[in-house]
């Protein structure tokens, strides 16, 4: 009997292991390729409502003065309040590294898929800490670490509590990507933010410099 | 209607003046829930990210040339809607609409251009 339960999980991985070879096909090959070149096709914004703010966001929504915005000064808005609508982003893919361009601002992201932790220390920051794998065909990306920034263009704050977990699959045969983000930010949000959003591939396209000048701001 | 909707607002519109930005987001500096719309001739393209400008004349009642200021996207977004300084030259007449200044200035968020050749493009 002892015997038997040894055999038994040794006999179902050299089947795996067999059929793998067989089909021609290996864990690596089956990941989908994201990069590219994608253009946002989602409305403004994306799809989902935003939840009900706690009373600490409202009062901060109720008194937000549009001219305190850091946009104003050129400071990048950040992910998740830019990057995934209206501008493209391009996905850099590697096996143990992707690399987000948005557009917008010139925000770069890394998302770590090396299974690594954060260091030690690390500056809470407006683009956070990101760390992904592969769940079958689905790109999961899990986001902490955020500095305290301006959420939505019309004021909405975080408090640097906030949490992200993305999914991205491809669609379209590959020639579109749809995703989702989940935001959690128990200071700003009664409930988690579920935004949805679409992307269409631009194989010939590119990405352009956008970089804001401060000089530019002229209030 | 609408051309009497913009005269009546053309003549609220004293003292406003053309230079009016800064990068903002679109919704702080103008409202999403009125529209209008504006024919004129361009005078200058200020082709800057992260929000570019195009400046026109429209002319009002009495045939004097009143300057507009169209605050659109980054360069990438307007070239890839074909709006460049290649095909959008000083001297083209061109029509927008989009949303207006909150403040009254002449000023608007543009949504859509009718190019000089006629095309009407929507702008992100």
């Amino acid at each position: 009997m002892v015997t038997g339960f040894v055999e038994r999980p040794s006999l179902f991985v050299f089947i795996g292991l067999l059929l793998a070879v067989l089909s021609g096909t290996s864990a690596a090959e089956e990941i989908p390729d994201l990069s590219g070149v994608w253009l946002a096709t989602s409305p403004r914004g994306g799809g989902g409502e935003r939840p009900e703010l706690t009373p600490r966001a409202q009062a901060d929504l109720d008194a937000f003065d549009p001219l305190s915005d850091p946009v104003i000064r050129c400071v990048p808005p950040g992910f998740p309040r830019s990057g995934p609508t209206i501008y493209p982003f391009e996905i850099v893919q590697t096996d143990t590294l992707l690399v987000f361009l948005y557009e917008t601002f010139g925000m770069i992201r890394r998302i770590y898929m090396d299974g690594r932790e954060p260091p030690a220390y690390l500056p809470p920051s407006l683009m956070g800490f990101s760390v992904g794998h592969w769940e079958g065909d689905e790109l999961v990306i899990e986001t902490t670490n955020y500095a305290p920034a301006q959420l939505t263009g019309d004021g909405v704050q975080q408090y640097g509590d906030m949490a992200v977990l993305e999914r991205y699959r491809l669609i379209d045969d590959g020639l579109g990507l749809e995703g989702e983000a989940l935001i959690t930010a128990p200071g700003t949000f009664k409930a988690p933010w579920l935004r949805t959003f679409t992307w269409e591939l631009d194989p010939d396209g590119m990405i352009y410099e956008s970089i804001c000048d401060p000089a530019n701001s002229r209030f | 209607m609408e051309r009497r909707g913009l005269l009546v607002l053309l003549i609220l519109m004293t003292g406003a003046s053309a230079a009016a930005r800064a990068h903002h987001s679109f919704v702080s500096l103008f409202d999403p829930s009125t529209s209008l719309s504006v024919t004129g001739i361009v005078t200058e393209l200020e082709f800057i990210a992260p929000h570019s400008y195009i400046r026109l004349d429209v002319v009002d009642e009495h045939g004097a040339p009143l300057p507009w200021e169209l605050e659109t996207t980054s360069p990438g977004q307007l070239i890839r809607a074909g709006v460049t300084p290649q095909t959008l030259l000083p001297g083209d007449r061109i029509s927008a609409a989009g949303n207006p200044s909150r403040d009254g200035r002449r000023l608007l968020r543009l949504l859509t251009i009718t190019m000089p050749d006629g095309q009407e493009k929507e702008i992100q």
